[in-house]
């Protein structure tokens, strides 16, 4: 889990707070809404989020 | 393994004999499987969606070769400093992060590997050799991850 608080840290700038947060959310339900965005940079994140072997994907807003 | 000392963006982990024998092994091993596709939707079905998940699949592919090419240079003696009982290893950010990855790489792969069980443990007494290997694997990649992000005692 610290890996996963660490990645949230590094690539969205977050503290560590926010960061854990959002992984526990991840960890107890099974997925988070990190950001949301226009397409191209929700489009960066999944791409740098799946460098790191996380599994995340991009929505289109309701 | 353990940080020993940080100075701005370089860290120092200390690690013992044992240790260094393992993280070899894994960092020798790399890549453990091949790379699945991902999605990058699962709700967007556009025909450019699709194409965007194209280039992300091959730009993972790209990350993968940069990763192979880190887990060597990782491998080299330079990295690595005899001290007491074992060996200091000197990493810049960019080689923490590089180590970070290909780690949950092969933690991740072995997962995948041994059909994304719930439990991190072994649940079964009749577990190949091969599953108990990766099981094994999937363990002490995590050991080192955990362990390149544990504070320790340093003077940042």
């Amino acid at each position: 889990m610290v890996y996963v608080t660490h990645v949230f840290m590094k690539i969205f700038g977050w503290n560590r707070q926010k960061a854990e947060k959002h992984m526990l959310e991840v960890h107890e339900q099974g997925k988070s809404v990190l950001v949301r965005e226009g397409a191209e940079k929700a489009e960066f994140y999944v791409h740098q989020l799946q460098n790191y072997k996380l599994e995340a994907t991009m929505e289109p807003a309701e | 393994m353990k940080l020993v000392k940080r100075v701005g963006t370089n860290w120092w982990y200390e690690l013992d004999w044992n240790e260094v024998n393992l993280l070899t092994l894994l960092l020798k091993q790399f890549p453990f499987n091949e790379l699945d596709p991902v999605k990058l939707s699962k709700t967007d079905e556009e025909p450019k969606a699709k194409e965007r998940e194209k280039l992300l699949n091959e730009s993972l592919v790209e990350h993968r070769k940069e990763l192979e090419e880190a887990a060597a240079n990782l491998l080299n003696p330079e990295k690595f400093k005899a001290q007491g009982n074992g060996m200091v290893m000197k990493l810049n950010a960019e080689e923490r992060e590089m180590l970070l990855q290909i780690l949950n790489d092969t933690r991740v792969g072995c997962w995948h590997t041994l059909g994304k069980p719930d439990s991190l443990e072994p649940q079964s007494p009749n577990l190949t050799v091969r599953e108990q290997s990766h099981y094994g694997l999937m363990t002490l990649a995590g050991y080192f991850e955990h362990s390149l992000l544990a504070p320790g005692k340093t003077n940042s």
